[in-house]
């Protein structure tokens, strides 16, 4: 089952405990919501399958080909479901 | 034969014009290794190719890197040289295009393209009382910067502000380098404190004639900074957007706007520490 990591061009990893991922690709910054974060990285570290999205508790990866860039997919469907933000677009104060 | 340092770019060098080459030696000086660095490159700047007068060229070795009838872009194409192999040699560590200073508070990071003013800022800054690491290159090591204390280079629309500091060029040398003139800040404000965290990512915005003025900023908007700067990102994406997120754990993000030298540096001394200027010449 191929995980996030393969062929990625989307990275994660935690600014002060907020989730961010990274589009090496574009040079794009998004700030992902806690549960999109963890379902990112239960999704990057499983051995079956989770889901869809849009049913969280259930996750496939139907639309992955094999070759090609789950990570992108994913962070596309995450900003589809409003739960990834560009960071050009946050509300901050600070 | 002396070798020099650009993080990990070892290099020799030498010149077949005799003033040129010991004004060279001025300039690398900050960047001299000790024994046991090993060179990888040899650079050899030619002044004159056979009878051709004002033809000129730099050879990496003994392959011709760059000729050109203009002798006022040779030293200009070596310090370019210097530079881009500098990045691409720290195999290590995420290289970010930024300048560098310590003071009491800690190490602060100046990432910004070029012309955003880094290099004149941290020269401002090493000229009031900071230690100079770099104008160029970041190397991140860890919650640390590696000292990259190249001489400042300047655009001549900074020259006039740096007057007293510049480095000697004579009139025989000036034909090689005419669009830069060089301060050996290393020699002026030293690294004389233990290596320190950085401290704060600090985005210069050079305005003329716009009011002076530090302000924070999101973490995430220092991580962007940081990533818009990194040369090493494409090599090791993973590794650089989790070595720049650690360093804003504890680094605060701030954008300054630059309305005058002067003035920011005012600013910086207030916000990060107080120290006491070196004389002047």
């Amino acid at each position: 089952m191929p995980h996030l990591t393969r062929n990625a061009h989307v990275h994660l990893t935690r600014l002060r405990g907020e989730a961010v991922a990274f589009d090496a690709a574009r040079r794009e910054l998004f700030i992902l919501s806690d549960d999109a974060a963890d379902l990112w990285e239960r999704l990057d570290s499983q051995t079956e399958d989770v889901g869809h999205l849009s049913q969280p508790e259930v996750w496939t990866h139907e639309r992955d080909a094999g070759d090609g860039d789950p990570s992108t997919r994913v962070l596309a469907e995450l900003l589809d479901a409003g739960l990834a933000i560009n960071w050009r677009d946050q509300d901050r104060q600070t | 034969m002396t070798t020099y340092a650009a993080l990990d770019h070892g290099f020799t060098i030498d010149c077949d014009h005799d003033v040129l080459a010991e004004w060279l030696q001025l300039l690398l000086r900050p960047l001299q290794a000790g024994t046991e660095a090993k060179a990888v490159q040899h650079y050899a700047l030619i002044t004159q190719v056979g009878t051709m007068p004002t033809v000129c060229q730099l050879r990496i070795d003994g392959e011709t890197a760059w000729q050109g009838s203009d002798p006022g872009q040779l030293v200009t194409r070596l310090v370019g040289d210097i530079n881009r192999r500098a990045a691409e040699r720290t195999i290590h560590h995420p290289v970010l295009h930024a300048a560098a200073c310590s003071s009491s508070a800690g190490t602060l990071v100046l990432p910004g393209p070029k012309n955003a003013g880094k290099s004149t800022l941290v020269l401002g800054l090493a000229l009031h009382g900071f230690e100079y690491l770099t104008d160029e290159l970041v190397a991140i090591d860890g919650q640390r910067v590696r000292p990259y204390p190249r001489c400042v280079s300047l655009d001549p629309g900074s020259w006039p502000l740096f007057d007293g500091w510049l480095l000697p060029t004579p009139t025989s040398v000036a034909a090689f380098v005419t669009d830069l003139r060089f301060v050996d800040a290393a020699q002026t404000a030293p690294i004389t404190l233990p290596p320190r965290e950085v401290a704060a990512i600090v985005c210069p915005r050079y305005q003329p004639g716009a009011c002076t003025e530090l302000h924070a900023v999101d973490p995430v908007d220092g991580l962007a900074a940081l990533l818009g700067s990194s040369f090493t990102l494409d090599r090791n994406p993973q590794r650089d957007l989790d070595q720049l997120a650690g360093l804003l754990e504890y680094a605060e993000s701030f954008e300054l706007i630059v309305g005058n030298l002067d003035e920011a540096c005012a600013v910086m001394r207030q916000h990060f520490g107080d120290h006491q200027p070196p004389s002047s010449r």
